[in-house]
């Protein structure tokens, strides 16, 4: 079940990206992994307006959604997510540097499925990524967009 | 003479001698009484001859001069002692001369000096009575004592003075405006409030001038309705144009004279005060509240995305130093399998194991410092954003809890927490329990080692606040530092103590909040005290909602 999952990345922050999934693979998580580097990169994939690569259909995906970023930011991408018909069930997950309540609040009721701080605490990073790691073991993902 | 009498038909009625005599008596009859009139009269009457001499003078004008009539008849009229001076002379001469020429004299006013050298003021008018060839007779003059008259002239024209002086020396504008708006009176300080001249205004109206600012035109007409409803209006902010086009506010109270009913359109009595030195300290007022406020949102934006967005580059700092770390490790387990000499391979250990991972502590030793600086931050400025709930705090309730959750701190140091009865206060839960947390975290954290920690806890109102007291007896903090404990990122004994610096600085925006306000006094070497004080009851109530 785990080995379809297709991980889709957005985080403006090359660095964060890679610790992410250096993290992520120090865990077990072998998932294809796409990485986009900004809320319109993303965007663009989910709603299928770039040809070359495109969100196919039958692919369970976990979107994983880092909040500041240039252009449309994560909170956008979410919105859009969730207020789109078919792509509502594929779960997000917030991992960003803020753990300001307030945004914390607005991101669950948007309905995000989880909600992960990016500690400076590395130990806790690792932390925070093996509990992605978990989550998206067991996480029930749709693989039907059409 | 027969035949132009008036008197000449009684004479076909009788005898002639009889006629006569009958005649003779009622003249004399007739000349009794017009004499008798004359004597008791209030004005004084002179009866002077052809020949300028006195010939009667009556009982009231006796009084008036002091002479006797004795004193008087017979001597020339137009020289009498009374007359006093030269001027007087040639009055009276020309009142004569009047009287001959129109048969009678309009009232003049004279002075005259009495017998006892008094002068008092007179109003002689005069008539002649002639014979039947024309020829004058008799002048009769009459003399009007005016001496009560000219006094409550001069009275009047006194007070009259008075009030113009007490107009003129006004610093507000007081006008007087008739029908259609015509200034028909204003007083000096119209000049200098508005730059025109009295005679430019006097005779004008405010609309005609353009005095009135474009908007504030409307107003005289609401004035006047306000004064036909209520007979007056006050305190009044209208903008005036004055005459170089500058704009000068004044705060005007108008008055209806008289009563609506007596006149149509009666007169308003309007004052105006140049307030604009008010109202330009008032938009200054406002103009740096504003400002404060868009600083103080600036300030706040600029802390939260400082805060926020420079904790992002921290990660990769941490997060990098650690990935180098797993290097190492693989680097120093790969070196043990190779069959390198033992010399080069001590050179190499000593590098990875000393000279970079010192430099990877020193890098994550600053990571974290200044992770725990940024979160400060964020949490200072989250402070001034979160919205706030004021309520009624039951303040015996809220330290008992503060004073619990500090139970094991207390404990470990051996501190003796005194609370006393504390009478209720207005503040948000929240934030008033973070703020007594973090006077008691410094009391105890700013113990003396040398003595058991003893704290007090004390309120008592005072007027509308109320006044909360924590009291130590810890290490102390001199004069110099008391403003400075208050700073952000200020610590009294940082070896020594552990904190982000930040315990003062929020609870002073949290009071801040609270339009309350602290203060300390302390002695070092024998303990300090903090004096919070907080609203009695709710003025405001703040619902300032957090920026996004």
């Amino acid at each position: 079940m785990m080995n379809e999952k297709v991980i889709l990345l957005a985080e403006d922050d090359m660095g964060h990206a890679a610790l992410i999934q250096k993290n992520l693979k120090r865990e077990g998580i072998t998932n294809q992994i796409i990485h986009f580097k900004d809320g319109r990169e993303t965007l663009d994939f989910l709603f299928q307006k770039t040809k070359e690569p495109s969100l196919a259909n039958g692919t369970p995906y976990v979107l994983l959604l880092d909040i500041r970023m240039p252009h449309v930011d994560g909170v956008e991408v979410l919105r859009q997510v969730k207020e789109d018909q078919k792509l509502r069930k594929m779960p997000v997950i917030m991992i960003t540097t803020t753990d300001d309540p307030r945004e914390v609040e607005r991101c669950h009721d948007l309905g995000c499925s989880n909600y992960i701080a990016k500690p400076v605490d590395y130990e806790k990073f690792v932390q925070a990524i093996r509990q992605l790691g978990l989550f998206l073991m067991v996480v029930e993902v749709p693989s039907s967009y059409a | 003479m027969e035949g132009k009498s008036v008197l000449n038909g009684f004479r076909e009625t009788g005898s002639q001698s009889d006629n006569r005599i009958w005649i003779d008596e009622i003249l004399q009859e007739n000349e009794l009484v017009a004499a008798q009139i004359l004597e008791e009269l209030s004005d004084g009457i002179m009866l002077v001859n052809a020949d300028a001499t006195v010939r009667h003078v009556n009982k009231a004008l006796e009084k008036m001069l002091g002479y006797t009539a004795e004193e008087l008849v017979g001597k020339s009229a137009l020289d009498l002692p009374t007359y006093g001076g030269q001027d007087n002379l040639e009055k009276g001469a020309a009142l004569f001369e009047e009287v001959l020429n129109k048969g009678f004299a309009e009232p003049v006013d004279m002075d005259a000096v009495t017998k006892d050298g008094k002068v008092i003021p007179l109003s002689f008018s005069a008539t002649v009575i002639r014979d039947k060839a024309g020829n004058p007779t008799v002048f009769a003059a009459v003399i009007r004592d005016i001496t009560e008259r000219k006094r409550n002239e001069e009275m009047l024209r006194e007070s009259e003075e008075k009030l113009k002086r007490y107009l003129e020396g006004s610093p507000d504008v007081i006008c007087v405006v008739g029908e259609k708006g015509i200034i028909s009176y204003v007083n000096r300080a119209v000049e200098r409030i508005t730059g025109y001249s009295r005679d430019e205004i006097v005779g004008q109206s405010f609309v005609k001038l353009g005095l009135l600012a474009p908007e504030s035109s409307s107003k005289p007409a609401e004035w006047r309705q306000l004064n036909e409803d209520r007979g007056t209006t006050r305190d009044q902010e209208i903008a005036l144009m004055r005459k170089d086009g500058s704009r000068v506010f004044v705060e005007v109270s108008t008055l209806s004279t008289g009563s609506p009913g007596r006149q149509a359109r009666p007169e308003v009595i309007g004052i105006a005060r140049d307030i604009t030195e008010r109202k330009q300290a008032e938009c200054e007022r406002l103009r740096l509240t504003s400002e404060l406020a868009e600083k103080n949102k600036e300030l706040e934006q600029i802390v939260y995305v400082a805060s926020h967005d420079l904790r992002s580059p921290l990660v990769n700092v941490q997060g990098f130093s650690k990935e180098l770390r797993y290097s190492l490790r693989e680097v120093a387990s790969i070196l043990q399998g190779e069959s390198i000499p033992s010399e080069v391979q001590h050179k190499i250990s000593n590098i990875l194991e000393s000279d970079i991972a010192d430099s990877l502590r020193y890098i994550e030793a600053s990571v974290s410092k200044m992770d725990s600086l940024l979160a400060g931050l964020l949490r200072l400025s989250r402070l001034g954003r979160v919205a706030l709930r004021f309520e009624q705090l039951d303040m015996n309730l809220l330290i008992r809890e503060i004073v619990e959750a500090f139970e094991y701190a207390i404990k470990e140091v051996g501190a003796n927490v005194k609370v006393s009865h504390l009478p209720p206060c207005v503040g948000d839960h929240v934030q008033i329990n973070q703020l007594f947390s973090n006077l008691l975290d410094n009391a105890l954290k700013y113990r003396d080692p040398e003595r058991a920690a003893v704290i007090e806890i004390t309120g008592q109102q005072a007027n509308d606040q109320v006044v909360y007291c924590v009291r130590d007896n810890g290490i102390g903090i001199v004069k110099e530092h008391y403003s400075k404990i208050f700073e952000i990122f200020q610590r009294l004994n940082p070896g020594a103590t552990s904190g982000e610096g930040l315990g003062l600085s929020i609870v002073k925006k949290i009071l801040s909040r609270h339009n309350g306000s602290i203060w300390v006094e302390s002695e070092p070497g024998v303990g300090s005290k903090f004096s919070v004080s907080l609203p009695l009851v709710s003025k405001t109530v703040e619902t300032r909602e957090a920026i996004p």
